[in-house]
C-alpha cells in the first residue's frame, strides 16, 4: 500500500481515524434521512427516499456504503493492533473499548437494516428473535412479533429508530474512552485521504446506488434478496445451527476477543520495565512530559531539597516505548534497559565490534520496521538495532558520526506506522528541527539521513542506502575522532543496568 | 504517473468490492417447501379456591393489610393437538407464559411442508377447572377446533391463528 499511496496516505495507517471520519459521515447523512423516515410506513418511506433520484437515493447509498467502509476500517484497525502486539498492559482499555465500539457499530447497523423492513430486515429480525427467544427472560416469544398477520406495531419501529439514533451518541462517548490514554489522538485522517474516501463513496453512490430490496412478507419464506455481507455475514452460519449453539459460539468468540489482552501478554520476565526518572539529573524541561505519546509522564513538585518540578512516570500507563529516553538531553529518564546512558554504552560496544571507523555507512534501524533488517541482517552495512526509532538519543547518532562513520542511515517505520505512535516524528524533529534533546550543531547533518520503511519494505531500505552512498561520495572523507566525550553535554553517571 | 494510475485503479476496485459485498444476492432459506404456522395469543381462565384467613394468619398482619379471604389458584392450561395429513405432530399442554404461568397463553409453532395440498386438524381445548371458582370464562372458548385443507405453493406460509372477533381459529396468508 505504501508503494501505491505513500506512507502519508496509506489508509491502513489511518484505519482508526478513517473509522471516525466515516462515523461523522454517517451522522450527517443520517440526520438528513431521518427527516423522511416514518415509523408507521417504514418500507414505503425508505422507498420514497430511494426514488428521490437527486438526493435521497444518493444520500441513502452514501450512508450505507459509509457504514460498510466503517466495518472494513474497524476490521483492519483491530487486525493491525493485534499483529503489532499492542493489545495488553496499558493498551487493554483501548482494546476493550474498541471491541465495545465494534459491537455498538454492528447493533447500529442491524437496527438500520431493520428500519427498511425489506427481506433482509425480516431475516435479520427473525433470526435475532430466534436467538433472544432461547433466553429465559422473555415471557412470550419475541419471534411471534414478526410472523403474525397485520402490520408490525409502530412501537417496534419506534424502538428500533430510537436505538439507531441513540447508539451513535454512545459511539462518540466510547471513542472518547478509546483514545483517552493517548496524547494528541489523530481523530481524522489527512485531508487528501479524507476527501479521496468521501469522493469514492459518493461516486459509487451516484453510479451504483443502493436500490430497494423486496418488501418483507410475513407470509412468505424469505426468497433470494440482496444482503449486506458486512452486517449479515453471520446469517449463513447461524441459520444452520440451533440458537443455543449460536449463543455458545457468540459467547465463546466474545470471550476470546475480551481475553486477548491476557492471552497476548508476555510472561512477566519478558515484559519491558516501565520508564524511570533519575530525579537528580532531571532539570524539569518538561520535554519527556510533552513527547510521551501515552500521557504516562507527569510533572510534579519536587520532594527533595531542590526547588521546582520533576518528571514522574506513571508505570501503569507506560508502554516502555522509550521515546522519553530520546527526549531527555541529560539522559535522566527512560526504561532501565533503553535510557540514553545504556544506549551510549551499547553504541560504544557496537563501534568496537563493527569497526565503525572503517565503515562508509552505518545503519541504525528500528526493530519493528526498516524492512526487517534488525532481525534478518543487512549484508551491505552494519546494523545497530533499536526497539523504536523514537527512543534513539541524538548523542548515539553523534557518537557514530564522530567515531568515523561517513554516514548514518536511520531506517525507521513510516511516521503513521510507528508502534509507539510518534517515534519517527520526534526523532526527525530532534535531528533536523532542533526539538529539545536536539542533535548538536557540531554534527554535520549531512552525515545523518532518515529513511522511512515498514517491515515489509526491504527494497526501500536498499534504495535509500544506495542513494545515500551516492550522496556521501560528494562529501569529503572524514577522519574518526579519538577520545569522544559526550559527557560535556550529559552529566556523567554510572550506567544503570 | 504509472503509480498514480495504479493507485486509482486499486482504490476503485476496493470501493467496487465494498459496493458488491453490500448487495450480495443470498437466499436465506433455499428450501422449495412451504410452511404452516400456528401463532396466537390468548387468555385462559383462572381457577382459584378461596377461604377466610385463620386467626393465626391475621395476627401476624397489621390491621390495614388484613384480607377477608385468601385465594390460591392458577391459570388453566390448554391442550393443543395438531394433525398434519392424518399424522399427529403436536399433542401437548400449553401453559400460561411467565414463571408463574399466569400470563396469557402463547401458541407459536411452524411446520415445514412440501408444496401441495395438506389436511390440517387443530384442536385447542381448555382443561377442566373442576369445582373451583373460575373467572375470565368469556375470554376464549373452552374448545377451539379447525379442520381444513390447505393448498400451498413453494415458499408460501399459511397462518392458523385465533380471531378474537369470531372467537374461532382461522387461516390467513396463503393456502385457502
Amino acid at each position: 500500500m505504501n508503494a501505491l499511496y505513500t506512507w502519508r496516505f496509506n489508509p491502513l495507517y489511518h484505519s482508526g481515524a478513517v473509522t471516525q471520519m466515516l462515523m461523522v459521515v454517517l451522522m450527517v447523512t443520517g440526520v438528513y434521512l431521518i427527516f423522511f423516515y416514518r415509523i408507521s410506513a417504514p418500507y414505503e418511506s425508505v422507498d420514497r427516499i430511494t426514488n428521490q433520484v437527486w438526493f435521497g437515493r444518493w444520500i441513502r447509498s452514501f450512508h450505507r456504503y459509509a457504514s460498510d467502509a466503517a466495518v472494513v476500517s474497524i476490521a483492519f484497525h483491530m487486525l493491525r493492533v493485534f499483529v503489532q502486539d499492542r493489545t495488553w498492559g496499558p493498551r487493554t482499555l483501548a482494546w476493550i473499548s474498541g471491541l465495545t465500539l465494534l459491537f455498538v457499530t454492528f447493533v447500529c447497523g442491524w437496527t438500520g437494516y431493520v428500519m427498511v423492513w425489506d427481506v433482509q430486515a425480516m431475516v435479520l429480525a427473525v433470526e435475532g428473535a430466534r436467538f433472544l427467544d432461547v433466553l429465559p427472560i422473555f415471557s412470550e416469544p419475541i419471534g411471534r412479533t414478526f410472523v403474525t398477520s397485520g402490520a408490525l406495531p409502530s412501537a417496534f419501529f419506534f424502538l428500533n429508530l430510537f436505538l439507531h439514533v441513540a447508539l451513535p451518541l454512545t459511539i462518540f462517548v466510547v471513542i472518547w474512552i478509546h483514545v483517552s490514554r493517548i496524547a494528541r489522538p489523530r481523530l481524522f485522517p489527512p485531508k487528501k485521504l479524507t476527501w479521496s474516501i468521501i469522493g469514492l463513496l459518493v461516486g459509487m453512490s451516484v453510479i451504483w446506488p443502493i436500490l430497494m430490496g423486496p418488501e418483507a412478507d410475513v407470509f412468505r419464506i424469505a426468497e433470494k434478496a440482496p444482503f449486506d455481507v458486512f452486517y449479515s455475514f453471520w446469517l449463513p452460519i447461524t441459520k444452520l445451527m440451533p440458537a443455543g449453539l449460536g449463543w455458545l459460539a457468540v459467547i465463546g468468540l466474545s470471550t476470546l476477543l475480551l481475553l486477548v489482552p491476557l492471552l497476548t501478554r508476555p510472561a512477566a520476565v519478558e515484559i519491558p520495565k516501565p520508564s524511570t526518572v533519575n530525579e537528580a539529573l532531571c532539570d524539569a524541561c518538561r520535554q519527556c512530559y510533552i513527547d510521551c505519546p501515552y500521557e504516562a509522564i507527569a510533572m510534579i513538585d519536587r520532594e527533595d531539597s531542590k526547588r521546582g518540578q520533576v518528571a514522574h512516570v506513571h508505570p501503569e500507563l507506560c508502554v516502555s516505548c522509550g521515546i522519553c529516553s530520546a527526549s531527555c538531553a541529560p539522559m535522566s529518564v527512560g526504561p532501565p534497559l533503553q535510557n540514553g546512558r545504556v544506549q551510549l554504552a551499547g553504541v560504544k560496544e557496537f563501534i568496537n565490534e563493527e569497526n565503525v571507523a572503517e565503515q562508509k555507512v552505518v545503519i541504525v534501524a528500528c526493530g519493528n520496521g526498516a524492512g526487517g533488517i534488525v532481525a534478518n541482517g543487512f549484508p551491505e552495512a552494519p546494523v545497530l538495532g533499536v526497539e523504536c526509532a523514537g527512543s534513539i538519543h541524538t548523542s548515539v547518532l553523534e557518537y557514530l558520526v564522530r567515531a568515523g562513520a561517513q554516514g548514518v542511515l536511520v531506517a525507521v517505520c513510516p511516521p503513521h506506522d510507528c508502534w509507539s505512535r510518534e517515534g519517527p516524528q520526534w526523532m526527525s524533529e530532534r535531528i533536523y528541527n532542533d526539538r529539545e534533546a536536539e542533535l548538536q550543531p557540531r554534527v554535520d547533518k549531512r552525515r545523518i539521513r532518515v529513511a522511512y520503511a515498514s517491515a515489509a519494505e526491504l527494497p526501500v531500505v536498499y534504495r535509500e542506502y544506495q542513494n545515500y552512498l551516492a550522496d556521501l561520495d560528494k562529501l569529503d572523507a572524514k577522519e574518526p575522532e579519538r577520545n569522544i566525550d559526550i559527557s560535556d553535554v550529559c552529566i556523567p553517571q554510572e550506567i544503570e543496568a | 504517473m504509472m503509480r498514480s494510475l495504479m493507485a486509482g485503479v486499486v482504490a476503485l476496485v476496493l470501493t467496487a468490492g465494498i459496493g458488491g459485498l453490500s448487495r450480495w444476492e443470498w437466499e436465506a432459506d433455499k428450501t422449495s417447501n412451504a410452511a404452516i404456522r400456528l401463532a396466537w395469543r390468548t387468555r385462559s381462565a383462572r381457577v382459584q379456591e378461596c377461604r377466610p384467613p385463620t386467626a393465626e394468619e391475621l395476627s401476624g398482619v397489621p390491621t390495614h393489610m388484613q384480607q377477608r379471604e385468601i385465594c390460591e389458584g392458577r391459570v388453566l392450561a390448554y391442550r393443543l393437538r395438531v394433525s398434519l395429513d392424518s399424522q399427529v405432530v403436536v399433542d401437548e399442554d400449553i401453559h400460561g407464559a411467565g414463571a408463574r404461568e399466569d400470563r396469557p397463553i402463547v401458541v407459536f409453532r411452524e411446520f415445514e411442508v412440501a408444496e401441495g395440498t395438506h389436511t390440517v386438524e387443530v384442536s385447542f381445548e381448555r382443561e377442566d377447572g373442576g369445582e373451583m371458582l373460575t373467572d375470565n370464562l368469556a375470554l376464549t372458548p373452552a374448545t377451539l377446533e379447525l379442520s381444513t385443507r390447505l393448498e400451498l405453493n413453494k415458499k408460501e406460509i399459511a397462518l392458523i391463528t385465533y380471531d378474537t372477533e369470531t372467537r374461532s381459529l382461522v387461516v390467513q396468508g396463503y393456502g385457502m
